[in-house]
């Protein structure tokens, strides 16, 4: 993949996803793809503290988003909306990893579930689907190898 | 083919596999070599030609 100073062209970064951390795939017609985490803090300010905000450190929220074009085929190489649509409604453990495919660069990786899944259908405009996984326990960020 | 075991976790692009300390799997010799350079894994059996 193109690297110039430690940036990325975002079309190397893919998201793989699976039902086991050794059996990930590729989202089919990936667009884009979205990882967030929110610490959530807990203000521990009072009249006492004046002016200045006290935190303490709470819980830590992550997500992925991923949109993608509608691809129903199944049983491909890629993972594709019968197999999203699946993991959804089971609530399955979804292993994932985010990033680049080549070596000595990184991935974010974890586990979690589908927390939405959308598709969407518009004249004259390719169909979509959208999903969010919120992600349980911690994530990683390792290198590829 | 090598057995090997991770000693470090990484994401393995052979395969997109992510590997935890202590997974194990096989691999040839040269991608055990590798690894091993890198400090990913160890080797835990070498397989002989009784394995075969």
């Amino acid at each position: 993949m193109a690297q110039k100073l430690n940036k990325f062209n975002g079309t190397g970064w893919r998201l793989k996803i699976g039902t086991a951390a050794n059996a990930l795939k590729l989202i089919t017609d990936e667009m884009s793809v979205e990882y967030g985490e929110t610490p959530n803090m807990i203000d521990t300010g009072s009249k006492d503290d004046g002016a200045d905000d006290t935190f303490i450190l709470a819980s830590v929220s992550r997500t992925i988003k991923l949109s993608a074009q509608l691809d129903t085929s199944t049983g491909e190489t890629k993972a594709a909306f019968g197999d999203l649509k699946g993991y959804s409604g089971a609530g399955t453990a979804v292993y994932f990893s985010i990033g680049s495919a080549s070596v000595g660069e990184m991935v974010i990786a974890g586990q979690g579930k589908i927390s939405s899944l959308n598709v969407k259908a518009t004249r004259n405009e390719i169909a979509t689907i959208d999903f969010e996984i919120r992600v349980s326990g911690s994530t990683t960020y390792l290198a590829n190898a | 083919m090598i057995t090997i075991e991770c000693i470090k976790e990484f994401h393995d692009i052979q395969d997109g596999a992510i590997r935890s300390i202590g997974d194990t799997w096989s691999a040839s010799e040269a991608r055990t070599k590798e690894l091993e350079d890198k400090g990913f894994v160890k080797t835990t059996k070498k397989e002989s030609k009784t394995d075969k």
